[in-house]
């Protein structure tokens, strides 16, 4: 899952001049001439993608190895209609992986900074931040953006008992749910009130018996969604509705509640950890997966915050 | 020159109805009869034509209509002329403007604002004024905006808004490559069910909105087989207007199906100042104490609490037809239930399958058919103007007539003698018949203003509450106040919320009619 600055990046690396400047040629490529000049992006098969600055400067390209975890949150049944007198506490485990790309120094003149990240900020104030971008997907992403990540861990549900699902009380081997909805406050663009809302669906979600008898996500249809803010795009809110076919034609509705907070302080964990690397040189091989999501997310730091005021060390 | 003030009668059926939902629906029971005006009260020709051009098209006649006409009425004969005129007008586009618009009100959905990068539009039409602007803008992005012209431009049964399987969504690039949405449009809306091709998905990139040239219209018709598409129902803009929640189950959409096509109220039973849902929620979810504090007894209380189940009865069983589709179109059909009543109070069930199913069992109805004309009624002859049992029928009969067809029913509206009839001849209430139909309100009142003698209350629905003038007079003015009538009810102390009815905004202006009348000192 992008982290939403990520998103705002892509924003930016569209309408920017250097998105304009990539291609396959091993060619540096030239870019729109502000003073002073853009650093260029070096992409030759089979070498390193490096960034080459005017001056002589360059660092290039590195990624952290992935760290793939299930965060487990709490998942208390808020409303069972399929089965009213079945409410239990269950845990969701939700699958999250992330990498960091970052910049780091292979020719500087002040040789201390060699193999460390780039910094930059603006000259007119102290302040310096690494260029690195973490890039975080779950389960979801790599059915929305297939081959454009490493696979993700998928979700999981834990439970003391499975009656609640109206199955009766052995977990059955495979479960579709006819589809899974969570809520978050709107403004109606009708009324002008903020309201709550279902905003997001993820329709024929199949899920299959674990070895743990657990319920673990096998698939899923379709991805709907309003919004898309989520550490983990399943909890855009912390209401969340199953659809579950009693018979033919015939739905009822589980309610939970899931502590999505959790969710955020595990993802801040593991990011803060994919932070620290080890870190590894990133082989330009034309991939997808390259291009452009993830290595433009690095590269448009260089080119969304470059001005005559911007300074890189 | 007075006109009426609104004057509904169907307040009374909606009284006799006690507590629970209300209906603003057709009525049976209205009385007030104004017969078809005499000649010498007819409006004369040029304010008919330019009566036809405001309700037609929302503007004045052209000087040449009005030459065109005088020149009629030197020939003698100006009877050709308004034909020709009314045709005219029913074509033109600002006919289906005005007709939007009032859709739009109906369905309580914002009318499109401008944007300006809109305006690059207006040189693809023949007049690029800010009307075409806004109006092929509004055509062009609205699935829901766009069935309504079609029924109306093309003079299509009324019913199609509700039963078409057709319809034209323009595609974004708001599309990933699996298809999933970011943001709800129509093509996003209709793209899990609609199992025929769409045009390629694009690779979303946010921001790319502002770049819309290669968007484009697609024309998705489900095959007659398929349930799950239902005209106006099954829009982007009745999905994102009536928006659903876990805890709501769809009621809200439920509710807009009742008030629109069936003329059918839903009010809350719990009183109180309608902007704190809290005496609501109250009854929905009562709470008991515990040692960690107020814990709730019952998720959900519908269902069991008689007067909650008087709308309930109806809203749950057609929220159904949404619970597969919460956000976006599911291509799962539900089972569920029509309830309602007939014209003559007798309850029908309907069952239904998809909205498709919900939609035919809609228009099905009686109660449609008498609702639809209500609203027509409306648009173009008034509520000012009270619709008579016996009229409503020969309506019906009219709108089944021209098979429901949008343009001749309006035609044969705005040559009938109601629209053609002068305001002057339009006859104000007397205060006898608004007594006689405040009468049940107050009724209401006294079944517990009269248990509590020590508040010393007289019996409110007397001719002379209070046995005189003078304490009439005062009684009313308390009426006044505590139905707070003169800020619409806003700040209204009655009827408490333990009286579990509310007032309808028709009571309420019945009420605020006839305590003014009280007010100026006319006698009963």
């Amino acid at each position: 899952m992008f982290h939403y600055k990520w998103l705002i990046l892509i924003f930016g690396l569209a309408l920017s001049p250097l998105s304009l400047a990539f291609g396959e040629t091993a060619e540096p490529v030239a870019t729109p001439t502000p003073a002073p000049p853009l650093p260029t992006v070096v992409k030759t098969m089979g070498q390193p993608v490096t960034i080459a600055w005017a001056d002589g400067r360059e660092a290039q390209l590195e990624v952290s190895s992935t760290i793939a975890e299930r965060a487990s949150l709490a998942m208390a049944i808020s409303e069972n209609v399929c089965e009213p007198s079945q409410r239990v506490m269950c845990e969701y485990h939700s699958g999250l992986s992330v990498a960091t790309y970052r910049l780091a120094w292979t020719k500087n003149p002040d040789a201390a900074r060699i193999g460390q990240t780039v910094r930059f900020g603006n000259s007119a104030v102290t302040m310096r931040e690494d260029l690195v971008a973490p890039i975080t997907w779950t389960f979801v992403d790599n059915t929305l953006f297939p081959g454009r990540h490493e696979p993700a861990l998928a979700d999981e549900i834990s439970c003391p008992s499975w009656e609640w699902l109206g199955q009766g009380a052995k977990l059955p081997t495979s479960l579709t749910v006819p589809a899974i909805s969570t809520e978050f406050m709107l403004q109606n663009p009708n009324t002008q009130q903020v309201e709550n809302k279902t905003i997001m669906t993820a329709t024929d979600v199949v899920w299959e018996k674990t070895e743990s008898d657990a319920l673990r996500i096998r698939s899923l249809g379709r991805f709907d969604s309003y919004i898309s803010l989520g550490v983990n795009a399943v909890f855009i809110g912390d209401v969340m509705k199953w659809n579950i076919e009693k018979s033919t034609n015939q739905y009822c509705d589980i309610g939970f509640k899931v502590d999505i907070g959790l969710l955020r302080v595990r993802y801040q964990g593991i990011l803060d950890r994919s932070m620290k690397g080890p870190f590894s040189q990133v082989i330009y091989d034309g991939k997808a997966r390259y291009e452009p999501s993830q290595l433009s997310q690095v590269l448009d730091l260089v080119a969304d915050m470059h001005s005559a005021r911007t300074v890189y060390e | 020159m007075k006109i009426r003030p609104i004057f509904n009668l169907f307040v009374l059926a909606a009284v006799v109805v006690s507590v629970g939902c209300t209906k603003s629906a057709p009525s049976k029971n209205r009385t007030v009869e104004i017969s078809g005006a005499p000649a010498d009260e007819v409006l004369p020709n040029e304010a008919y034509l330019r009566k036809l051009s405001f309700h037609l098209r929302g503007e004045n006649p052209s000087s040449e209509e009005y030459e065109h006409l005088a020149s009629a009425e030197a020939a003698g004969d100006s009877s050709e002329f308004f034909d020709e005129t009314i045709k005219k007008y029913l074509k033109s586009p600002q006919f289906t403007s005005k007709m939007s618009l009032r859709v739009n009100d109906l369905f309580r959905i914002r009318n499109p604002a401008l944007l300006s990068h809109w305006a690059r539009h207006a040189k693809e039409y023949e007049s690029a004024t800010q009307f075409n602007v806004d109006f092929a803008r509004d055509l062009e992005l609205s699935s829901f905006s766009y069935l309504v012209s079609q029924v109306v431009s093309q003079n299509q049964p009324w019913d199609n808004l509700l039963r078409t399987q057709t319809f034209r969504v323009y595609n974004t690039k708001k599309f990933g490559p699996n298809g999933q949405l970011f943001g709800l449009d129509d093509a996003g809306l209709f793209r899990q069910a609609y199992l025929g091709p769409l045009p390629p998905s694009r690779i979303f990139s946010p921001g790319s909105h502002a770049s819309d040239e290669t968007s484009e219209f697609v024309d998705i018709t489900f095959p007659a087989t398929f349930v799950q598409g239902a005209g106006v129902l099954t829009t982007a803009r009745f999905f994102d207007r009536y928006a659903t929640t876990l805890l709501n189950k769809n009621r809200r959409r439920a509710a807009a199906i009742y008030r629109i096509f069936l003329c059918d109220d839903m009010v809350p039973v719990a009183a109180g100042n309608a902007n704190d849902p809290t005496e609501v929620l109250k009854l929905a979810f009562p709470t008991k104490s515990s040692g960690s504090g107020a814990t709730l007894v019952s998720q959900d209380m519908h269902g069991s609490d008689p007067a909650c189940m008087k709308c309930h009865s109806k809203l749950d069983p057609v929220g159904v037809a949404f619970s597969t589709s919460p956000f976006i179109l599911s291509a799962r059909p539900s089972v569920g239930v029509l309830n309602t009543e007939k014209l003559d109070g007798s309850k029908t069930s309907t069952s239904y399958r998809g909205f498709q199913g919900l939609a035919q069992a809609l228009t099905s109805q009686e109660r449609y058919s008498a609702c639809q004309v209500q609203h027509f009624w409306s648009w173009f002859i008034g509520d000012d103007r009270a619709l008579d049992s016996n009229r409503q029928n020969e309506l019906m009969a009219t709108f089944d007539g021209v098979g429901r067809r949008t343009g001749d029913f309006v035609e044969a509206l705005v040559r009938s003698p109601e629209f053609r009839e002068a305001p002057s001849t339009v006859r104000e209430e007397t205060l006898a018949e608004l007594q006689t139909l405040v009468k049940p309100i107050l009724k209401r009142c006294d079944t517990c203003h009269a248990s509590s003698p020590e508040e010393k209350i007289p019996t409110l629905a007397d001719d002379m509450i209070g046995g005189s003038e003078q304490s009439h007079i005062r009684n009313v003015a308390k009426i006044s106040k505590a139905l707070d009538l003169l800020n619409g009810g806003v700040g209204a102390k009655m009827p408490p919320a333990e009286a579990r009815w509310l007032l309808t905004r028709d009571e309420r202006s019945l009420l605020y009619r006839w305590t003014t009348k009280v007010a100026r000192g006319e006698n009963p």
